[in-house]
């Protein structure tokens, strides 16, 4: 059975009034060994300070501003949406710079515990600048359209290809094993195991520790939200979307005349992905050690329907 | 001759017959999933085999020629139609409608051959394309490791020189050379009908102790001969034992 319970608290702070949203959430999910509650979830809209504040009063406010609002730290994981789009003034890359930098001086000092960071906005340039704001700072944050489409957050720190594919996973589950994403990725466990907790000490997943024969859990921001919308977590995992695309666009070439394209297409892909290669390769070595001919199969054939779709023949004549 | 695998016959020309859902279960009559082999007594099956076992290059047209969406006519016979498509990407002569010939009649198989295409139905679905995909994997891992080591023993034995194969639908070429009781394998993947993960399974096959992606090495070139840099990529590995 699935409890929701939801309240909806207004507090006054330097800005403004502060509309925050809090949910308790409690689930009891289809992996209840496996799978934490959802975090604690708060929305929080940022500061505005008066414009003729000199740069020091600034910093000085948004630093109290952050220390105020990020009431920390708080029992389990937490995660918090600032929502730019809250305020009736945009602000401006002054200010936006201040508030990265301030919100990244506490992400950085771990003051929180298990702590996420989100910061939402619909318009698409101001998140591109605090993107580049925070690759410009480090600071471990989330960027998504709104507080209700954490599902399309996405770090705003530069990663790899394989770190991507990892959090796309642990993104479309809300809370991931070492072992869910090594099996949907078909990669070996140890290689997910450390990039799990890179991801988990760079401030971009939760972490819940394990117990006897239950490994540490993941968790991205949209575990927050998972249950808001009262469905139980996923635990149908898929190959990350942008590795299909690849193999995919990779299929589009074969069987026209593309000259040398496709074996470039190929050189590229390698080279880009060679660490899930390697980790595919290891696992179906496994497999093939362990006579698992369903296993392998399941492993050959992951990206089959992609594949399939892109070579999608056109009747229009 | 070739030989049914699944729902496809393996044509001595390297690619596929299939037949698709929709022509299975409306123009055959049979289920949508089972073996072609249990249709291969049937007229049109026959003439698919018969005419076009090392060339999926139709005689003639259903309506125009289309380029690659040209869809072949099949005859057996007076009685007996089929409309055929070959899909060069997956390497599949595709059945892709049968009807029984009676000329000038409403009935007739063409004007259901253009009925059917005007209602965009007589193509290969993604449902159908998918199925072919995962035929072709399931092949692939049957090839392995037994056809694999097969082709390395012969190239070991046959040091310095080119052994081809298939494992499942992917072409290989292997190499074995020795340098001062150093024995390398080199091989070449046409990539054509492959995909990374397919690749994959073709290395951990070939490779005799594969734990490590990392002992294989992409090259540029076979011993013998340069790669056809238009379908083929290179790796090499050392041989244990």
């Amino acid at each position: 059975m699935n409890r929701l319970t939801k309240y909806v608290r207004l507090t006054s702070g330097p800005g403004g009034i502060l509309v925050t949203l809090l949910a308790d959430v409690f689930v009891e999910s289809v992996m209840p060994s496996l799978t934490p509650a959802a975090p604690t979830w708060d929305v929080r809209a940022p500061t505005v300070l008066p414009l003729m504040l000199s740069a020091e009063e600034r910093r000085s406010q948004f630093a109290a501003w952050v220390s105020n609002t990020i009431t920390g730290p708080v029992a389990g994981p937490y995660v918090l949406s600032v929502d730019l789009d809250a305020r009736d003034r945009d602000l401006g890359v002054v200010e936006l710079d201040e508030l990265v930098i301030q919100l990244g001086a506490q992400l950085k000092a771990r003051r929180f515990g298990e702590f996420l960071l989100v910061v939402t906005t619909h318009d698409p340039s101001m998140r591109e600048v605090v993107r580049a704001l925070a690759a410009s700072h480090e600071v471990p944050i989330y960027l998504a359209p709104s507080p209700y489409e954490l599902d399309q957050a996405v770090p705003a720190m530069d990663l790899t290809p394989l770190q991507g594919s990892v959090l796309q996973v642990v993104g479309q589950v809300g809370w991931a094993t070492t072992s869910v994403v090594a099996q949907a990725l078909g990669s070996h466990q140890a290689t997910i195991s450390n990039v799990l907790a890179n991801l988990a000490s760079a401030g971009l997943l939760l972490r819940t520790e394990g117990s006897g024969r239950i490994g540490h859990a993941y968790g991205h921001p949209i575990a927050a939200t998972a249950v808001a919308t009262d469905e139980p977590l996923r635990t149908t995992v898929t190959i990350p979307d942008a590795l299909n695309d690849e193999i995919a666009a990779i299929a589009r070439l074969a069987g026209q005349d593309p000259g040398q394209m496709l074996t470039v297409a190929w050189q590229e892909f390698l080279d880009r992905h060679h660490d899930l290669m390697a980790a595919t390769y290891s696992n179906m070595a496994r497999l093939m050690k362990e006579n698992d001919r369903a296993g392998l199969i399941e492993l050959v054939t992951r990206s089959a329907a992609a594949h399939a779709r892109a070579t999608a023949p056109s009747d229009e004549t | 001759m070739g030989r049914f695998h699944r729902g496809a016959y393996i044509a001595d020309g390297g690619y596929e017959h299939r037949v698709t859902a929709r022509c299975l279960e409306e123009d055959l009559g049979a289920p949508e999933e089972g073996e072609l082999e249990s249709l291969s007594g049937h007229e049109i099956i026959r003439a698919l085999r018969h005419k076009h076992e090392r060339d999926p290059t139709p005689t003639d047209t259903v309506g125009p020629a289309a380029g690659a969406m040209t869809l072949g006519v099949l005859r057996y016979g007076n009685d007996h139609r089929g409309a055929t498509w070959f899909d060069s990407r997956a390497g599949v002569l595709w059945l892709c409608a049968y009807r029984v010939h009676r000329s000038g009649m409403p009935d007739d198989a063409f004007p259901y051959f253009d009925g059917l295409r005007r209602a965009r139905r007589i193509f290969p679905t993604d449902a159908d394309r998918e199925r072919a995909l995962r035929d072709q994997a399931i092949r692939l891992v049957e090839s392995i490791p037994e056809e694999a080591q097969r082709l390395v023993g012969e190239a070991a034995t046959r040091q310095g020189e080119e052994c081809a194969g298939m494992l499942g639908p992917v072409p290989v070429c292997l190499v074995v050379i020795e340098i001062e009781g150093i024995r390398e394998l080199h091989i070449a993947v046409d990539i054509r009908r492959a995909d990374p993960n397919m690749l994959a399974a073709v290395l951990v096959g070939l490779c005799p102790n594969p734990d490590e992606f990392g002992a294989w090495r992409p090259t540029t070139a076979l011993p013998t001969r340069p790669l056809d840099r238009t379908c083929e990529i290179g790796y090499s590995c050392l041989l244990q034992g």
